[in-house]
């Protein structure tokens, strides 16, 4: 079987997609499947960082106020090497060791459905010395995870007009902040 | 330019090929690799020559020194300065990957003579560490790439996290890094046709069945890899032992199916092999993958006990020659597809003589 879009060179890549019962099938040869694999909506499906992607989008969007943690998204940029959201997406693949604490809200969603959990149980290397900035950074995204999380209680009590309730998030929402600014500042002063 | 060590090495016997291992009519090879980087460098994908050359430099270095690879002599290989058709040769004894065919500077390849305990730098990530090993036999060769593993980090600063553990490129490999597979030979699930219910199975339990080369490859000569999918959130004892039963249930399906198969239809089976090895015998053209399918019916009938003249090993080595490097190396020189043909049915008939 020759190539569907050349047709110069053997089909060595058949893709089939099946939806709502409709069967679309591709025969490509490897050059002309790697030419279209940006252009061709059958070829990306097949992308595990496009599954990736578009599994943080679904998830975002099921959250109230995740549209604005959708478009943050892609401007989430790793400061030790530059590798950008988009990048991720494109190859599935992180530009550095960095870019787990700088990418870890895309990740968290992503690892317990890829993996059996989302925490290391495995062995620790020989020359292991915990890596205290490292802890920092993780403190750090877990601490904006909660200011999240309350943002999003508090705008939902605020609806359903439970102004007590939501006073109390406020301020647990500030004294997060200044948690958080704190940690920032010590970095800072650490480097 | 012919590369002697290259050469050496195609001299060199395998050993997962040649050894005995447990389960060795049915599990041609155990195979597991782990997955590390170094930590303050960007992963491969974000580098540069200059800094993935220095990377080849310093982790070649170790590896000299490393223990567990100084128990025989090693090879080192700077993939990105062989030629094609040599690189195409390690890819077929599975010592490097298809992504390494088309390498970028830096790309490496350190291996023990035995080519059982080899390392791929610069890679998808830094290092993969990778052993390899006859029949099944997941745990010995967990205790061995483990004891290579510590030996290097000893030495080489590993990207590693509290939560996330081993820092990969990408993150299908985080955590413990750690792709543990075993090469099947299932004649007898395919005859019956079961292997699409095992497949099948295989993948709801969250494992990977794979064909010959591994990753994107087609299944030839009924060998399948079963390999474990996720890599975070268990221990690599944990990963190993949930793989190891399941490949243990496949090994005593397959069995059963070849007593079905020589209880009920005996001469079906027969036939089947002794057309394939007449196949193999009396041609005088033949492709690489008609070649392997023959010779896995052939493996069968050496495994039922079917022939006096032929060995298992001879199967074993047969399954490398006829691959179109490996072929080119026997013969000494490069050859077009027709040319190849005639040379690899011309060999079968030498090793098949009786």
């Amino acid at each position: 079987m020759l190539c569907q879009i050349c047709n110069k060179n053997p089909a060595t890549i058949h893709v089939q997609e099946i939806i709502n019962g409709e069967k679309k099938v591709f025969h490509l040869c490897a050059e002309c499947a790697a030419k279209n694999a940006e252009t061709e909506p059958i070829l990306q499906s097949f992308n595990l960082a496009e599954m990736l992607y578009n599994f943080t989008n679904e998830n975002g969007q099921e959250n109230a106020g995740g549209a604005e943690e959708t478009s943050a998204a892609p401007s989430v940029k790793c400061a030790a090497c530059g590798w950008d959201a988009e990048r991720f997406r494109k190859t599935g693949r992180l530009g550095c060791p960095e870019c787990y604490l700088v990418f870890s809200e895309v990740l968290s969603g992503v690892l317990e459905n890829m993996h059996r959990g989302s925490t290391h149980l495995g062995k620790t290397p020989r020359n292991h010395e915990t890596d205290h900035r490292t802890e920092d950074v993780i403190e750090k995204v877990a601490l904006r995870k909660k200011i999240a999380d309350c943002q999003q209680e508090l705008e939902i009590r605020i609806r359903n007009e439970e102004y007590e309730e939501a006073a109390v998030l406020r301020d647990r929402i500030q004294e997060l902040k200044k948690a958080l600014e704190g940690e920032g500042k010590e970095d800072v002063h650490a480097e | 330019m012919p590369n002697e060590r290259i050469d050496a090495l195609f001299r060199q016997p395998v050993c997962w090929l040649t050894d005995n291992g447990p389960e060795d009519d049915i599990a041609i090879s155990s195979r597991i690799r782990l997955a590390r980087n170094l930590s303050g460098e960007p992963f491969p994908v974000r580098s540069d020559d200059v800094s993935l050359t220095a990377v080849r430099d310093s982790v070649f270095g170790v590896l000299e020194r490393a223990d567990s690879m100084k128990e025989t002599e090693t090879c080192e290989f700077k993939v990105d300065e062989l030629s094609e058709l040599d690189r195409r040769f390690l890819l077929e004894r599975h010592l490097i990957s298809r992504e390494f065919l088309n390498p970028r500077r830096g790309a490496g390849l350190v291996t023990n003579r035995e080519q059982g305990l080899f390392v791929m730098v610069n890679e998808e990530d830094h290092l993969r560490l990778q052993v390899l090993a006859p029949g099944f036999q997941l745990n010995e060769i967990w205790r061995r790439i483990s004891r290579l593993d510590d030996e290097l980090s000893m030495e080489l600063p590993f990207a590693f996290d509290k939560t996330f553990g081993y820092l990969t490129s990408c993150p299908t490999n985080l955590g413990t890094g750690l792709r543990a597979s075993v090469m099947l030979h299932l004649p007898g699930l395919v005859l019956t046709n079961q292997i699409q219910a095992v497949v099948q199975g295989v993948n709801k339990l969250g494992l990977a069945a794979r064909g010959f080369y591994g990753e994107g490859s087609q299944t030839l000569g009924n060998l399948y890899q079963i390999s474990n999918q996720s890599t975070l959130g268990e221990s690599e004892e944990q990963i190993i032992r949930r793989l190891a039963s399941v490949i243990a249930q496949i090994i005593t399906h397959e069995k059963k199916a070849r007593a079905l198969l020589l209880a009920n239809r005996q001469n079906h089976l027969m036939n089947h092999i002794g057309r394939a090895y007449g196949l193999l015998k009396h041609s005088y053209i033949i492709s690489g993958d008609e070649s392997l399918n023959s010779l896995s019916a052939l493996r069968l009938g050496v495994d039922l006990n079917m022939f006096r003249s032929v060995n298992i090993h001879t199967v074993n080595e047969l399954f490398l020659l006829v691959q179109a490097a490996h072929l080119q190396k026997y013969e000494g020189r490069e050859l077009d597809q027709e040319n190849r043909d005639v040379a690899r049915a011309a060999l079968l008939r030498k090793f098949l003589q009786e």
